[in-house]
């Protein structure tokens, strides 16, 4: 459903240009849990934003169900993250105005959906995280764990193909972070959810059924020959 | 369409939530807008009351009425009184000319002080010219010549008759400057019309025949003629017709004569300039509120990059973020607006109370006042709300 080839990414800074991604090649099959775990620095978070069409790659394919993203505009780009692509943050990126049921009815908003329809379904969803009692919270009466279900019911209400997590946990305690790992892994298992997760935590790249390092700007997955079904 | 529609919607709920948790600096911007929209809200109502309270007045009055005066200089001190008399018979553009020999008096009444006020010598052509009725008996008329007749406005009558019937004053004797007059009518209560310069003040005054009045006050000559002209004759017309009329009965005699039509177009002129001075004090605060309204929102751009970004990757079109921070400008400069046109209505009521004009509230002006504000939300609000739509959204993300 995914398909990267030979992705570069160079940024000009000053006189000096940096390249940052030099040549990634990625196949994410659906359904997949994968992982990208790297050090600060070594490009994931750049390799992200072109996988979640916030960034352009300088040169090679980025083909989001055999379509090539690169020709697209912006207006194109952003349906495209609307209906195919749900984004988990670490610092959960939820709107403090907004109640718990209005955040995960955003993605829907921007799909033009009739006002009951989108409530009806946001209700849904953050039931389905175990949220149904708090719908009406605004986040600073949340604690970390459930703000992270909050964003993981927005990410989801949308249906999309591929939920897209950046460091997930990065901004939880222990427990928590078990928590919302097994989340993830239970929409993956039971819903056939493609999930790929950023992360630089070695805990949180061992629960996925696909794990690939990034260094220097290149992406390794060691044992690349197993099966990639979780 | 419908994706815009309900996009729309969603902005104008989220605009209008965000303003009701607004914060001081939000709500001094609106003063701004506020004193605009009310001198708008001013200038456009008080130009239609005035209008209105002109066009009232004139009716009342009639546009065909003429002023007639003596000029300044002239060899002629005065317009004569047999003259002043003829000039309706003699000039056929004129129907009727009531002149008016005037002067101020004390009135008693048995035995009492009733006030003092206007003594005015006229005849009878006054009454139907300027439209007096009576309560009581009848006006001066053309048979009183140099008699002692009087006819009462409606305040001395009051204050004559202390409660007693209006008719027991007729026939009763009314002095005037120690002349001995007899009551032949009562005047109805009659509001001064101020189109005219000329003050009738026909409440506190007592009216007496004009050759009476000729012969107890040292006034030479008529003090003013109001005449009106034929229906269909152009006031242009008349007035050429008096003033040759005039120099074959009076060569020399400078005349000052103002008609209704005139007057109309002067004070239009006033207006004009009354309302060119309240729409530049609305412009200049409006410039002024909107850069207020501009600096709002772009803090409010710049504090909400991340919010911007997390709509764009949730799949917020740029055009939907533009359409987002317009909507929230809008809503700012049309709550303003609408404070403004309460402000501006209150300050009309508080001219009409000064000024006696009747007060209205004019749909125009509040549209006027509340499409203007709208209008200063788009211009000023477009900048800020453009550059919204142009953040990075990857910038944003990371907090940068």
């Amino acid at each position: 459903m995914l398909r990267l080839a030979d992705v570069r990414r160079s940024y000009r800074v000053g006189p000096v240009t940096a390249e940052v991604l030099r040549g990634v090649d990625l196949e994410v099959g659906a359904g997949d849990l994968l992982s990208i775990m790297g050090p600060s620095g070594s490009g994931k978070t750049t390799l992200m934003n072109i996988i979640g069409l916030l960034d352009r790659p300088s040169s090679g394919a980025c083909l989001l169900d055999g379509r090539d993203v690169a020709g697209l505009r912006d207006d194109e780009l952003s349906a495209l993250r609307n209906r195919h692509i749900g984004f988990v943050f670490q610092s959960f990126h939820l709107l403090p105005q907004l109640t718990a049921l209005e955040n995960v009815c955003l993605p829907l908003v921007y799909r033009g959906m009739a006002r009951p329809e989108m409530r009806r379904r946001a209700a849904a969803v953050l039931e389905s995280v175990g949220m149904a009692e708090r719908t009406g919270h605004r986040p600073d009466q949340l604690s970390g764990g459930q703000k992270q279900r909050v964003a993981i019911a927005r990410a989801l209400v949308g249906e999309p193909a591929l939920l897209l997590a950046d460091e997930p946990t990065g901004a939880l305690d222990t427990d928590t972070a078990a928590e919302v790992m097994g989340l993830i892994r239970r929409l993956n298992a039971e819903r056939g959810i493609t999930v790929l997760i950023i992360t630089h935590d070695p805990s949180v790249a061992g629960q996925c059924a696909r794990q690939t390092r990034i260094q220097g700007g290149r992406l390794f997955e060691p044992g690349a020959a197993a099966p990639s079904r979780a | 369409m419908s994706r815009t529609l309900s996009v729309l919607g969603a902005n104008a709920r989220e605009a209008a939530e965000s303003l009701r948790r607004a914060r001081l600096r939000t709500v001094l911007g609106l003063v701004g807008i506020m004193i605009g929209i009310s001198s708008v809200i001013a200038m456009v109502s008080l130009g239609e009351i005035a209008r209105e309270q002109a066009r009232k007045q004139f009716e009342a009055l009639g546009t065909d009425i003429v002023i007639v005066r003596k000029g300044q200089g002239g060899r002629v001190r005065a317009i004569a009184l047999a003259d002043a008399v003829q000039l309706a018979a003699a000039v056929p553009s004129i129907t009727e000319a009531a002149p008016r020999i005037s002067g101020r008096g004390q009135f008693e009444f048995a035995g009492r002080k009733v006030g003092r006020g206007a003594i005015q010598g006229v005849t009878r052509s006054f009454a139907s010219v300027n439209r007096l009725s009576l309560q009581a008996g009848r006006f001066v008329s053309d048979l009183d010549t140099d008699r002692y007749y009087a006819v009462i406005g409606a305040e001395v009558a009051d204050a004559m008759r202390g409660g007693r019937a209006v008719d027991s004053l007729l026939g009763g004797i009314v002095e005037v400057d120690e002349a001995l007059f007899t009551v032949a009518g009562v005047l109805d209560r009659k509001q001064e019309g101020y189109a005219l310069p000329v003050r009738v003040k026909a409440d506190k005054s007592v009216f007496i025949p004009i050759t009476t009045s000729q012969r107890i006050a040292p006034e030479p000559g008529v003090e003013v003629i109001v005449a009106r002209s034929a229906a269909g004759v152009h006031y242009e017309t008349a007035v050429r017709d008096i003033r040759s009329w005039f120099r074959k009965r009076a060569p020399g005699l400078s005349l000052d004569i103002v008609t209704a039509k005139q007057l109309i177009a002067q004070m239009e002129s006033q207006m004009g300039i009354f309302t060119l001075l309240l729409g530049a004090v609305g412009s200049i605060s409006l410039i002024v509120g909107g850069i207020g309204i501009m600096n709002i929102m772009l803090v409010s751009v710049a504090e909400r990059r991340v919010e911007i970004a997390i709509r764009r990757a949730l799949g917020a079109r740029q055009r939907d973020i533009r359409s987002q921070f317009l909507i929230e400008s809008v809503i700012l400069t049309v709550t303003g607006g609408a404070l403004g046109v309460l402000l501006g209505l209150a300050a009309t009521w508080a001219i009409c109370r000064f000024t006696d004009w009747e007060f209205l509230v004019s749909g125009l002006s509040v549209a006027s006042g509340l499409g203007t504000a709208a209008a200063v939300g788009l211009f000023f609000g477009f900048q800020p709300a453009h550059q919204a739509s142009r953040l990075d959204p990857i910038a944003g993300l990371q907090g940068k």
